[in-house]
């Protein structure tokens, strides 16, 4: 006799559209920098490190740094609405 | 956000990155990969560390290229049929839903037998991480997993009761669940549910033979690996991993504990039927024949202190967190401990918090203080183990919180 059950994993997802990849900076530009650190010891050591190499290759026009409330939740919104306002790329490490 | 990002990756957590691509629908969006681990390298060390990474940042935010096809999306059937159970189990595990060991087949009328304890619908959603883009599981898929676990319709209001308290911020399963401390997810029930579902609450409360326990364990780590794909290759990244992940369920014996239960020791204290959840990465025993009190806790705050100086869990290292205040500290007693702590100067719980605040955080030449944010924050669990004087210290994963929810009773 045969048995029928039933799935205990998620389904596969649809594909989202929201999920788009963002386009490249131009190379004439000037930019805002946002450093988003995970709170992991040496993450805003290294992001700085990066950041600072980065300004040497091109046009920055500021930075600003940003930490997670704690390595494990999400940053804070507040931060999070701040960097769509008025950064222009981001950088972000580090998944340690 | 649409704005152009370089991410940074240790190559020791590309798996649960790569997952969380594929989650996404972007399975080749790149990443940058430097080796594991960061945390440890001195000035010189992270400065000759960025010099490899800035032409791969550069070229990340300048040259974007379209990414690689999204992954597939094919369909899954939401029932799979079988010649028999054994095919079942053997197709199961084969496709990793298991936790290794053989499981129920979750057949339609076991599962609608587990949904109808419950007046909630079978498509609420009961818990969702946010942090994994929107995974969750619903009333339904949790029975489905119970189901596998060996969980009788009884059981699951708890296991309900449990997943919810598990979907609280604070107790930040997310974190927990996939770091490389391999952190265990230990259930404490509290109540009269303790005697209808025959939980064990004597000797040999902490381990394997008792169906109820470790049936309703069994079930919450299914749902943590099968629906919020706590699994190694996805979001699980323990470096060691433990036993007490097959599923972990205690029971306090409550008409016996010298002190208030746990679910009652709280800010909000929830009294009757009541499940709570604490994430715990390593555990110590503290065996100890003194008849004196003090002594007790003195060799608990010492097992305890040496342990966490060597862990993490000290000051220096983990009072930088914003779930310092409220991380709990649990200790699992037994008997005789409880016996000797209560008659001899500490049957008021007060006390027994506050002295072992005081051994755990008082200054010492050779032990940094543990990362306690105050007395409230030491729990105790009375078991009725006898014989061993024994208690056991439950390391807590340091940033989250416990969680106690209560148990509403069996529907129908």
């Amino acid at each position: 006799m045969t048995i029928s059950t039933l799935r205990p994993v998620p389904r596969p997802r649809a594909s989202d559209p929201t999920h788009v990849r963002a386009g490249a900076l131009r190379a004439d530009g000037s930019y805002n920098v946002a450093l988003v650190a995970n709170g992991k010891p040496n993450s805003m050591e290294l992001l700085d490190a990066l950041a600072s190499r980065l300004a040497s290759r091109v046009d920055v026009r500021e930075v600003r740094r940003y930490r997670k409330p704690s390595v494990s939740v999400a940053p804070a919104d507040d931060d999070m609405a701040e960097i769509a306002e008025w950064a222009h790329a981001v950088l972000t490490a580090v998944g340690d | 956000m649409g704005k152009p990002s370089v991410v940074v990756v240790a190559d020791a957590l590309t798996g649960p990155a790569d997952a969380m691509l594929r989650l996404c629908g972007m399975p080749h969006y790149p990443y940058i990969v430097t080796p594991f681990p960061v945390g440890n390298l001195n000035g010189d060390e992270i400065e000759a560390r960025a010099d490899t990474m800035i032409t791969d940042v550069v070229r990340l935010l300048f040259d974007r290229a379209t990414a690689g096809p999204a992954s597939e999306t094919g369909a899954a059937d939401d029932q799979l049929v079988y010649d028999d159970a054994f095919e079942a189990i053997d197709d199961y595990t084969v496709r990793g839903w298991t936790d290794g060991l053989p499981i129920v087949p979750p057949t339609r009328e076991r599962v609608d037998a587990l949904l109808r304890t419950t007046t909630r619908p079978a498509h609420e959603v009961v818990v969702e991480l946010t942090t994994r883009d929107g995974l969750d599981a619903t009333v339904e898929q949790i029975a489905i997993n119970a189901a596998m676990a060996g969980c009788r319709p009884a059981h699951f209001p708890l296991v309900l009761a449990t997943v919810d308290a598990m979907a609280d911020p604070r107790y930040n399963l997310h974190a927990h669940t996939a770091t490389m401390a391999g952190a265990q997810q230990l259930v404490i029930v509290n109540g009269p549910i303790r005697h209808r579902l025959a939980l064990q609450t004597g000797n040999g409360a902490l381990g394997p033979g008792w169906p109820a326990n470790n049936s309703i364990g069994r079930a919450v780590r299914l749902v943590i690996r099968n629906m919020l794909r706590s699994v190694h290759g996805e979001f699980d990244r323990a470096g060691f991993s433990h036993p007490g992940r097959f599923g972990w369920c205690i029971a306090e014996d409550d008409e016996n504990s010298r002190w208030p239960v746990l679910a009652e020791q709280g800010p909000s204290p929830v009294p009757g039927d009541a499940t709570s959840v604490y994430a715990t990465v390593w555990q110590s025993s503290i065996i100890n024949h003194d008849r004196r009190a003090r002594a007790i806790v003195d060799e608990l705050a010492l097992t305890v202190r040496t342990a966490c100086h060597a862990n993490w869990l000290h000051h220096d290292a983990a009072a930088d967190s914003s779930f310092y205040e409220g991380r709990p500290f649990l200790f699992v007693t037994g008997r005789e401990h409880a016996r000797v702590l209560s008659r001899d100067g500490f049957a008021d719980f007060a006390d027994l918090q506050a002295a072992l605040y005081d051994g755990l955080t008082r200054p010492d030449t050779a032990l940094r203080p543990v990362a306690i944010a105050g007395p409230a924050q030491v729990h105790f669990v009375y078991v009725h183990a006898t014989g061993m004087q024994q208690t056991w210290f439950f390391a807590p994963f340091q940033s989250h919180n416990m969680v106690t929810r209560p148990v509403p009773p069996e529907f129908g």
